[in-house]
């Protein structure tokens, strides 16, 4: 008997163990997206080029009105936007945000930019 | 009633019916999905007569007490050398074929009696010893094709290539030599008269040989060796000759393929031949270390049977082609259920 | 006839050249092979290096079931096929990184235990021809492997991604890029000397695996499998359920062959769906017999030193043979015939060495019953 209790919990924690694997590894479509949008009957609009960092990958460049794909696994997830002004200078902006395990997430850069929420949509599948 | 029907079926072993049943229902099958049965059929005897003469030569080990000849690629190997030596001599028709055939012996026998030898020394583990002794002469051979001195530019690689070629064709020289002679042919039903005569005659000279005194002394060999040596059989000499036999039996059954084949296939490609053999002989009823002709013919019809219907029926049916993996699983399968059945106790 | 076995030679240098005969032929064979082959020491340390990281668990599996009397278990392919599995999972479900290598470990565990059950139970059925069984066996489960990856797979096991499918809907396709875990433990700890990078990670991983099975050796279950390797009847006079013990040891070789699988594709970064399992078995027991390991006897120094020859000459042979006969093809075929030629020899040397022992046996114990029985007749 105790060696059945043993084997069902052994199987409850290699399940378990199976599930933490699985959300902490599932890589997610970032969308990210330098376009106009209106949100909240509040008008953003696209003007200048952005360097995006997810996370710790390589720097992604997204130009004004375009869009770019990234992949990043597990729940957990850092952007670093810096927003490069006509004048030269820079605008840094950073967040956070987690994402649930089939999550895609679309990210959308004007409005990250001006400080607002709702820069952040998810549809899960 | 059922009681019969029941002790039939252990009779003929569960696997040969239900591989017979399964054969039979792709026949039947077959109509409905636009095959044309006389093809299929004479597909089969085709395919049946390419291969029985290898499958054939797995007879004389079995009952020698050697076992399932894993090592079949010396005597395919002999073939080779025979056939292609022959076309390098430019022989053509029936007398190319027997040239090969005639060069091919000196080196099966020369293969053969060592091969035996080396069986000799390691009694009760004869099969995986040949797996492998097998594959490292095919893989020797492959270096041997690239080195060997042959010149006929039907053979070699095209411009100022090296070594002989993967595959080389034998037509114009003796392709179907035995598969049109007398053949007959009404509409789409082809038999190949010719080698079915001769698969025939090489039977008719291995039945004949066990009913002889050297071969009931080489069944008692392998069947009860204790028992052999105390009649005065020398077993030792029987096992080796046996093994020449086969080898010998081999050489002439890969020349019998390549004739309806139409190709000689060097390098690699004998390196897995001996396990359709083995299965095909398997399914025939025979086991590890008793063997007949009936077990041969059975065995390899149902086989080849299978080979040939399963691609087309099945392709049909659910459009895609599951020959290929249906082999290995019939065949391996067949193998691994005769080596699990329980062995007599052999000193 | 000479009962005298050249290894017990007065000679201690004579004894280790006999023993050690086909690691020692080999190094004299490299002498020679590898100045011809004009590789640097760089290249070839590197990818040593690497193969090392590479092939270890996967020949270190083999160990278990030599201890346990089964001989070479070239059913370690079924780990193999298992660990395959577990990959298709994890790329379908996107899993990636030391996650997704973890995760595919995982899956591939159950399926390698199956499997390995299966092969225990019909090698138990096969005993005195356990090697040529599991020889056959890896054949007919590559064709059931075959069936399920081809036509199972997008039908009745829910594969989804088309990245993994081929364009009909079901069936797997027949190369699948691993980019998302390519060298993932190789990476883990990279120690750089100079121009050689040696995965650091990768080997503590292969030493806990050394640890785990010299620690096994000394528990009941390890102990009981030596007793059934040495002599079945005296085990199970002893009480050792013979069969079971024999099963367990192709179990955990299979579950070790599904992780090693996964590691040796992590770091090749593609799996031929089809092909990438074949040559499993061959090329991990000739390796672990060119470094000196027989069918009796295998120890973890066998595994490194057959791994770094093997593959040194793996490695060397084609553009040597260029070197020394004009075509580089010559030395490709030479390391498939080195490959199954060094089986053919150890499985006959093992066997002729059987055949000899049985029956010096039987001779002895004819001797002692005549003497026995001339004994009582006398006094």
């Amino acid at each position: 008997m105790k060696r059945n209790i043993i084997r069902v919990a052994l199987i409850i924690v290699l399940i378990a163990l199976g599930v933490g694997l699985y959300v902490l590894g599932r890589n997610h479509k970032i969308f990210i997206d330098n376009k106009d949008i209106v949100l909240a009957n509040v008008q953003y609009r696209s003007e200048n080029t952005f360097s995006v960092f997810i996370d710790g990958n390589e720097a992604v460049e997204v130009g004004k009105g375009k869009r770019k794909v990234v992949y990043s696994p597990g729940p957990w997830h850092t952007i670093i936007a810096i927003e490069k002004l006509p004048d030269g200078t820079t605008r840094e902006i950073i967040r956070k945000f987690s994402l649930a395990s089939r999550d895609t997430a679309i990210i959308n850069l004007p409005v990250l930019a001006s400080g607002n929420d709702g820069w952040l949509s998810i549809e899960g599948e | 009633m059922l009681e019969k029907v029941k002790k039939l079926i252990e009779k003929a072993g569960w696997p040969r019916v239900i591989i017979g049943l399964f054969l039979l229902s792709l026949f039947f099958t077959a109509p409905f999905v636009g095959i044309r049965v006389s093809t299929s059929i004479s597909d089969t005897i085709v395919r049946f007569a390419m291969n029985a003469v290898l499958v054939l030569s797995l007879i004389p080990m079995v009952q020698s007490g050697c076992g399932l000849n894993f090592g079949m690629q010396l005597g395919v190997i002999a073939g080779l050398i025979g056939a292609i030596t022959s076309i390098e001599l430019g022989v053509t028709g029936i007398a190319g074929f027997l040239t090969a055939i005639g060069i091919a012996i000196p080196f099966a026998v020369l293969l053969g009696f060592f091969y035996g030898l080396l069986l000799n020394m390691v009694k009760g583990d004869e099969m995986v010893v040949a797996t492998y002794v097998g594959f490292s002469s095919v893989a020797f051979m492959s270096m041997m094709w690239l080195l060997l001195p042959f010149k006929s530019p039907n053979m070699i690689w095209g411009y100022g290539g090296e070594g002989l070629r993967t595959t080389i064709s034998v037509e114009g020289y003796w392709l179907g030599v035995l598969n049109n002679f007398l053949s007959i042919r009404i509409g789409h039903f082809f038999f190949p008269t010719g080698t079915i005569i001769f698969i025939s005659l090489i039977a008719l000279v291995v039945w004949a040989f066990f009913k002889t005194k050297l071969g009931t002394a080489m069944t008692a060999a392998g069947s009860n060796p204790v028992y052999a040596r105390a009649a005065g059989v020398n077993v030792n000499r029987m096992r080796v000759l046996s093994v020449v036999i086969s080898t010998v039996i081999a050489a002439i059954g890969i020349l019998v393929y390549e004739q309806s084949f139409g190709f000689i296939q060097l390098y690699m490609a004998p390196l897995l031949m001996a396990f359709p053999a083995v299965a095909a002989l398997l399914l025939g009823g025979a086991s590890v270390s008793k063997a007949s002709m009936g077990n041969v013919i059975v065995g390899t019809f149902l086989f080849q049977g299978i080979l040939t219907m399963t691609p087309s029926v099945m392709n049909n049916l659910i459009k895609s082609d599951m020959s290929e993996v249906i082999r290995i699983i019939v065949s391996n399968g067949m193998i691994v259920y005769a080596l699990t059945r329980r062995m007599k106790v052999r000193t | 006839m000479k009962e005298q076995s050249l290894t017990r030679a007065k000679n201690p240098l004579v004894r280790f050249a006999i023993s050690n005969a086909v690691p020692i032929l080999f190094v004299v064979l490299l002498i020679f092979a590898i100045p011809l082959s004009g590789f640097s020491s760089d290249y070839l340390i590197n990818e040593i290096i690497t193969r090392l990281g590479r092939n270890s668990f996967l020949v270190i599996s083999l160990l278990i079931p030599v201890m346990a009397g089964m001989g070479l278990n070239f059913g370690i392919v079924l780990g193999a096929m298992a660990g395959q599995m577990g990959l298709i999972f994890m790329l379908d479900w996107e899993v990636v990184g030391i996650p997704g290598v973890l995760l595919a470990m995982l899956i591939g565990t159950p399926i390698a235990i199956l499997l390995g059950l299966l092969a225990g139970t019909i090698l138990n059925r096969a005993k005195g021809r356990e090697m040529v069984t599991s020889i056959i066996l890896g054949f007919f489960i590559n064709g059931v492997y075959q069936l399920t990856i081809l036509y199972g797979m997008g039908s009745l096991i829910p594969i989804t991604s088309n990245k993994l499918l081929l364009p009909r809907g079901y069936g797997v396709r027949n190369a699948l890029d691993l980019l998302t875990i390519r060298k993932v433990m190789d990476n883990m700890w990279v120690m750089k000397i100079g121009n050689i990078s040696i995965p650091l990670g990768l080997f503590a991983i292969i030493a806990a695996l050394c640890v785990f099975v010299v620690w096994f050796t000394r528990t009941k279950l390890g102990q009981d499998m030596r007793a059934v390797g040495q002599d079945m009847q005296v085990a199970a006079t002893a009480g050792i359920n013979v069969d079971r013990t024999r099963t367990l040891s192709i179990i955990i070789s299979t579950v070790l062959a599904c992780f090693g699988q996964i590691i040796f594709l992590q770091n090749i970064g593609t799996i031929n769906t089809y092909n990438s399992h074949d040559q499993v078995g061959t090329f991990a027991i000739a390796a672990l017999l060119i470094g000196g390991a027989s069918v009796a006897k295998a120890t973890i120094p066998n595994v490194f030193i057959g791994i770094i020859l093997f593959h040194l000459t793996f490695i060397v042979a084609p553009r040597a043979g260029k070197e020394l006969l004009g075509q580089a093809q010559i030395g490709e075929f030479f390391r498939v015939f080195v490959s199954y030629g060094i089986i053919a020899i150890s499985l006959a040397l093992y066997a002729w060495r059987r055949r000899v022992e049985k029956e010096t046996e039987r001779r002895r114990a004819k001797a002692a019953i005549k003497a026995a029985m001339e004994d009582k007749v006398g006094g």
